[in-house]
Parts: structure tokens; C-alpha cells; sequence
């Protein structure tokens, strides 16, 4: 039994480059592993170049830079102009429930959030029924806007 | 009792052939790279730097491309003049990244031009698209302010014992200053005129 740590000894010289392999395979794959993320993550700068006295910021850069910013004023405008007609249209449906306003039921005078809401609602219903029917939500499915029949 | 020497020996055995202890580096590696996939890049830097410790050169790159994410480019240009030339492509990317926070522009020009189709074809795609940015900003004549900005820089960062970050900044001043010299010898009638004093 003495000879134990040396037969150890000897199996461990025997299984030595087994080992050692399995090992360098474990590094290897968790190099990978650490290379695969750096390169999912691998994004381009945020800023673009300027050098340390503003001003000297080359005009092609510029150029570029007044583009972007350009193109992101011209889609905040083009998203208010949206804007702007969804309320236009709101308002102009909003007219013609004017009428019966007195007939609204449930529906708060100056609810504008509401106003909105209907709007919204008469136009589901008359894609659902393919039109106006006399000027007014001719379905009835819109609860308070029963008025004008 | 004969039973038990033979397990002893056989767990003795297989330590002295695995010859490294439970958890060393590629524990560290594995979770710096989970946490550098989750975004968690303060995290990722612990582990990368945890692994470096233990013996692992690579991982300097890591912990330089983990300072990249933090915006914390001045360190990471450290990290990578240190860790020296991985030779890894992606090494390179994320130093170039690093040289472009710092505004080493040459520096993050000349890493990316060097980088080629090794890396791949959505980083060099990337790498082309910041070159693209930076050529402009590079082909200018830089002023005598720029140029001092640098020197100033140079000088601030050795004053605190951070001589790899300075001489990075001194590389680019000179860089810099070439460059004028080629501009405007390349142009005698001077188009390239002086600006903010320069």
C-alpha cells in the first residue's frame, strides 16, 4: 500500500497530456465564447469625430453631421404635420356631432378626450357599414351618438 | 482501508494531471463573456481582469474592449498599449474604439486601416463606415491649437504617471503634425489656411 502515491505518480504522468488537453480545449472554448460576445456586441461610435477646437470639425464632416441632423428635423416635422391632420379631422368630425350634442348620452360637455374617442369610433363604424348614412353614424353601435334618427 | 488509499490516490492523480485548481481562468472567462453579451460591462471588466490575474494575456484585450462600453476610452487605451499586440481583429476594432474615444484619430484610422477582411464582413463593413467618417476630419490641416491640445494632453497624463496613455497622446500630435506638413506642402498656394489661431 505504500506504493500508492507513487503508482498516483505515475498514472497522473500517464494521464498527464489527456488532461491537459481536455484543459487547453476548456480555455480555448472559453476564449471563444468571450470573442463571440465582443463581436455581438461590437457597435460603431456614438459621436461623430471632432477634433479638440471645435472648429476645425472638416466640412465633409459637418456637412454630414447638418445632414443628420437635417433628416431627424424633417421627420420630427413630418410626424407634428400627422399630427396636425389627425387633429384636423378629429375637429371636423367633432362639428358635424355638434348637432347633436344634446342628444349625447353619458358624454360630458368639452370631454375632448372623449370627442376624440367618438371620432375614432364613427370612423371604425363607418368602415364597418361603408359610409355615412345621412350625415350621422347611421350603425348606432357607437352608443352616444345615437342622435339625428 | 486499502479501498480508500486507492481513491486518494486516484484523486491525487487526477489533480496533478488537470494541474490547475477548480474555477481558474476559464470560469472567469465564461461568465465575463456572459456578462459582456448582457450588457453588464462593469461586471464583465471584474471577471476579465480577475482572469488576466490569473494568468491569462488575452483577457487584457477583453478588459480593454469592456472599458470601451463604459466610455471609459482613456483607460482602455491604456489597457490595450500594455496588454501590447494581440493580433486578434477584434482586439484591434475595439482598441481603434478606443483611440476614436480618446480622439487618437490617427491612431483608430491607422488600427482600422490595418484590420482588413480578417475581422470579418460586418466589422470591416464598420470599420470602413468610421474610416469613411474620420477621413474628412484627417485630411484637414489641424491647427497650432489642436496640436498644442494634444502636446498639453501628452504632458498632463505623463505629470501623472500614465506614460503609455501620453505617449499615445504624443504619437498623435506628431502624427498630426506630419500630416499638416504633407497638407500643406502639397498645397503652396495655400487653400489650407490657418484657423483658431494656427
Amino acid at each position: 500500500m505504500r506504493q500508492a502515491p507513487l503508482a498516483a505518480l505515475a498514472l497522473a504522468a500517464a494521464l498527464g497530456p489527456l488532461a491537459a488537453s481536455a484543459d487547453d480545449e476548456t480555455m480555448r472554448a472559453a476564449h471563444e465564447a468571450v470573442r463571440e460576445a465582443l463581436l455581438e456586441r461590437a457597435s460603431l461610435p456614438e459621436r461623430p469625430p471632432s477634433l479638440p477646437d471645435g472648429d476645425l470639425m472638416a466640412p465633409g464632416a459637418r456637412a454630414e453631421r447638418e445632414r443628420r441632423e437635417e433628416a431627424s428635423r424633417a421627420a420630427h416635422d413630418r410626424a407634428a404635420r400627422h399630427g396636425e391632420q389627425q387633429r384636423a379631422r378629429h375637429v371636423g368630425r367633432d362639428r358635424d356631432h355638434g348637432a347633436d350634442a344634446g342628444h349625447r348620452s353619458g358624454m360630458h360637455p368639452g370631454d375632448s378626450a372623449g370627442d376624440c374617442r367618438d371620432a375614432a369610433g364613427a370612423v371604425r363604424t363607418r368602415e364597418m357599414h361603408g359610409g355615412m348614412e345621412g350625415g350621422h353614424m347611421g350603425g348606432g353601435m357607437d352608443g352616444g351618438h345615437m342622435g339625428g334618427r | 482501508m486499502s479501498g480508500v488509499v486507492v481513491l486518494q490516490a486516484a484523486a491525487l492523480a487526477v489533480l496533478v494531471a488537470a494541474n490547475a485548481p477548480a474555477g481558474g481562468a476559464e470560469s472567469h472567462l465564461l461568465a465575463g463573456a456572459a456578462h459582456f453579451r448582457a450588457e453588464r460591462y462593469d461586471a464583465a471588466l471584474v471577471e476579465f481582469r480577475v482572469a488576466e490575474k490569473l494568468g491569462e494575456p488575452e483577457a487584457a484585450g477583453y478588459a480593454g474592449a469592456a472599458l470601451v462600453k463604459l466610455d471609459r476610452f482613456e483607460e482602455a487605451v491604456e489597457t490595450f498599449e500594455t496588454a501590447g499586440d494581440g493580433g486578434l481583429p477584434l482586439h484591434d476594432y475595439y482598441r481603434a474604439l478606443a483611440c476614436y474615444g480618446a480622439r487618437l484619430y490617427t491612431c483608430a484610422d491607422r488600427l482600422l486601416a490595418g484590420l482588413g477582411d480578417r475581422s470579418g464582413p460586418r466589422i470591416a463593413e464598420q470599420a470602413r463606415a468610421i474610416r469613411a467618417e474620420l477621413a474628412p476630419a484627417l485630411a484637414a490641416a489641424p491647427s497650432e491649437t489642436t496640436l498644442a491640445w494634444y502636446r498639453a494632453r501628452c504632458q498632463a497624463r505623463r505629470a501623472e504617471g500614465r506614460a503609455a496613455l501620453a505617449a499615445a497622446y504624443c504619437r498623435e500630435a506628431d502624427a498630426l503634425a506630419t500630416r499638416a506638413g504633407t497638407t500643406r506642402a502639397a498645397d503652396p498656394d495655400g487653400d489650407v489656411t490657418p484657423r483658431n489661431g494656427g
